[in-house]
């Protein structure tokens, strides 16, 4: 009895834990894939000298 | 060791009874599975027509067949469709109204069987199937990819094997327990108990073991409402069906830590113990002493052969399903697509695999076998029980004692 | 009644990327996924090639087969569409598809893959044809419109062509006739015949 409680407990602390990891993990990817100037869709990949691609920004930080 | 029976696996009548109703159930079930097996609805079908939008369009009556074919013959070589202005224009080729609408459609195999009837005209421009991978400007992953007949395969795997075979494999599996229980009855202590207990498993031991099942067992509830929530849920409602679907993709992935840590401790705690060795074969030639109640049971020591079965399958089946789990979680990070493909297939054939094989234990270790569910929970056995399945390692434990004493 | 298919002629494709370009911007497709590609094939060699490739409707679809929510289902024109409400981001359409077709938000999601987007043969989703809601989810419904695909309707060259299956393929003949040669329709026999062996 004791030993169920401990086992299962544990398991689904384990999982609320992974849970919180997970979603945040996913919060962060999808809002940075929907962000135009983090979101490069793979081209610094092929080109790595490009970091940002949003025009808006490079203004911005070139005005600085 | 020849033991005095007192106890038959017959004398369980309540047990048997229900048994026998389970089995009942399990045969219809199966039955119904096996049809679903035979029967002709693996081809996919249209479920909706296309339709006149209402009459304020103005346009009533005219079929999505005429719009769609009469625009398509635009396309023809320049010089027969335009651009000259002075050209027929279909009445809808300008403007954004509304002309076609969509309604359900029953089920119907023709179509999809008249859309495979290759004409010779078009069996003449057919290109062969073959996998086609050249190179993309477009920086996507997987943007080079332009075919891949294995995919219809894959599709096989799933459809037929995982999930049909899967479902049979399970369903089939249980009803021989069920049926098994009504037959023989549980295995009994044939001595009856000692009322004297021995130590079997430490709490460690215990909390890994439940730590590790309960997982298991939400791992597999998920993973089935996944597979078959076409069949188990949406019968009670589409909406029901997206909120499990929503719940188990998430509830899916979060127990994969626990269990895959729980393997690991069993895998520290118990492998020396479940190497295999000669009292295995004669174990195993005998049934396990399984199906008779006269006494001879073959020797073993802690685990017999039959729990190094389960033991092995927890563990070599487990690190491969949380290992291809993993992979998927991770889209092409160590695996392409064709990788990847192999592992979702790998991983939801030993998925259904492995709760056959799990629900076989469970049974064991509870209403299958008297006085083995007290192992593991609350870590003691009753002595006639460790001495008719554990003559071994009954001995060692207790010559153990006696020589330090 | 209409079949649709897709037929690209790689003996005029000349990877303008136009029909991925406009299918992006008609449709609005989110920043990491594309319905349409072009795959060029042996480049750089003689007989380099050039295909324009998205979701081909194909006959017996494959993912409609392995959904396990239903998401995906035909319509009597041949069309595979998808239902954005119900799509738990599983992936089994993806690996079924021959194509590649199916995308997610982004290829490397977690827990779930987010809400899979393809090709709708631009005829929009469940939603009421025509409607916000469904320009938001799945971009123009242009087959309710009485139109076809914009990737073919745009295309310079003529190369790719969309609509009735029987029409297009009696243009692509006649012109494999008059010029003299073709490749055949690619990805024909896995997309629309799966049931005859090569
Ligand atoms: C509610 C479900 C379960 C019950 C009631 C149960 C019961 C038991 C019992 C009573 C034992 C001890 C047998 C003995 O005395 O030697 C045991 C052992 C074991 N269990 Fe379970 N178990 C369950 C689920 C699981 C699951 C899901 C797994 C796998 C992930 C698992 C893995 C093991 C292993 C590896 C052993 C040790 C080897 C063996 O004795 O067969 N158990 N279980």
């Amino acid at each position: 009895m004791g030993s169920f409680i401990i086992g299962a407990g544990t398991a689904i602390g384990l999982a609320i834990g992974t849970f919180f990891v997970l979603e945040f993990a996913t919060i962060s990817v999808i809002e940075k894939s929907y962000n135009p100037s983090l979101n490069l869709e793979g081209v610094h990949i092929q080109y790595p000298g490009v970091e940002r691609v949003n025009p808006a920004e490079r203004v911005a930080e070139d005005e600085e | 060791m020849k033991t005095e029976v007192r106890v038959r696996g017959k004398d369980f009548t309540g047990y048997r009874i229900v048994g026998a109703i389970a089995a009942l159930l399990l045969a219809l079930v199966f039955a119904w599975q096996l049809f679903e097996l035979f029967d002709d609805d693996n081809l996919t079908v249209p479920e909706v027509r296309w339709g006149a939008a209402g009459d304020d369009s103005g346009v009533a009556g005219v079929l999505a067949d005429d719009l769609i074919t009469a625009r398509s013959r635009l396309q023809d070589e320049r010089y027969r469709t335009g651009p000259a202005p002075d050209g027929e224009v279909p009445a809808n080729a300008l403007g954004n109204e509304i002309f076609l609408t969509d309604e359900p459609l029953p089920r119907d195999t023709t179509l999809t069987r008249s859309w495979a009837m290759l004409d010779e005209d078009t069996g003449q421009m057919l290109q062969e199937r073959q996998r086609v991978v050249g190179r993309s400007s477009l920086p996507y992953a997987n943007a080079e990819l332009f075919e891949r007949p294995f995919a219809r395969d894959w599709r096989l795997g799933l459809a037929d094997f995982a999930t049909h075979l899967g479902a049979i494999a399970i369903i089939g599996f249980s009803l021989l327990l069920a049926l098994i229980l009504a037959i023989r009855g549980r295995v009994p202590i044939l001595e009856g108990r000692a009322h004297r207990t021995v130590k079997r498993f430490n709490l460690f031991e215990r909390a890994t073991h439940w730590m590790t099942s309960f997982s298991f067992i939400m791992l597999a509830i998920t993973g089935v409402s996944i597979a078959y929530g076409d069949t188990l849920i949406r019968p009670f409602g589409d909406e029901l069906l997206g909120a499990t679907g929503w719940i188990s993709t998430w509830g899916h992935p979060i127990f994969a830590p626990p269990f895959a840590l729980g393997i690991v401790f069993m895998a520290v705690m118990w492998t020396m113990r479940n190497l295999p060795s000669r009292l295995d074969l004669h174990w195993l030639s005998k049934g396990g002493g399984f199906f008779s109640d006269d006494g001879h049971n073959p020797p073993a020591r802690k685990f017999n052969a039959g729990q190094k079965l389960i033991f092995w399958s927890a563990i070599l089946g487990g690190i491969t399903m949380v290992l291809s789990g993993l992979t998927l979680m991770f889209p092409y990070y160590w695996l392409d697509l064709e990788g990847m493909s192999w592992a979702m297939l790998i991983h939801a054939i030993l998925g259904v695999l492995l709760i056959a094989i799990f629900i076989g234990h469970i049974y064991i270790g509870t209403v299958g076998m008297q006085g083995a569910f007290w192992a593991m929970w609350g870590g003691n056995v009753d002595r006639n029980w460790a001495k008719e399945h554990h003559e071994l390692w009954l001995a060692e434990i207790e010559d153990g004692k006696q020589g330090k004493a | 009644m209409a079949r649709v298919k897709f037929l690209c002629d790689t003996d005029r494709c000349i990877e303008c990327n136009a029909c991925a370009t406009v299918c992006k911007n008609e449709h609005e497709v989110p920043w990491g996924m594309v319905r349409r590609r072009v795959v060029t094939i042996n480049d750089g060699e003689p007989d380099e090639k050039s295909i324009a490739i998205s979701c081909m409707h194909c006959t017996d679809a494959p993912c409609v087969a392995v959904c396990p929510v239903s998401t995906l289902y035909q319509t009597d024109l041949g069309i595979v569409l998808h239902d954005k409400d119900t799509c738990i981001g599983c992936g089994y359409c993806f690996y079924a598809c021959p194509f590649g077709a199916p995308q997610y938000p982004r290829a490397s999601l977690f827990g779930s893959r987010g809400v899979m987007d393809k090709c709708t043969f631009c005829a929009g989703g469940p939603e009421e044809n025509g409607s916000e809601a469904e320009f938001r989810k799945y971009g123009r419904n242009r087959i309710a419109e009485g139109k076809l695909p914009i990737c073919a309707e745009v295309c310079s060259t003529r190369a790719l062509l969309a609509g009735d299956g029987d029409t297009i393929g009696e243009i692509y003949r006649e012109r494999v006739i008059h010029r003299g040669y073709g490749a055949g329709a690619w990805g024909w026999k896995t997309a629309y015949y799966p049931e005859n062996e090569t």
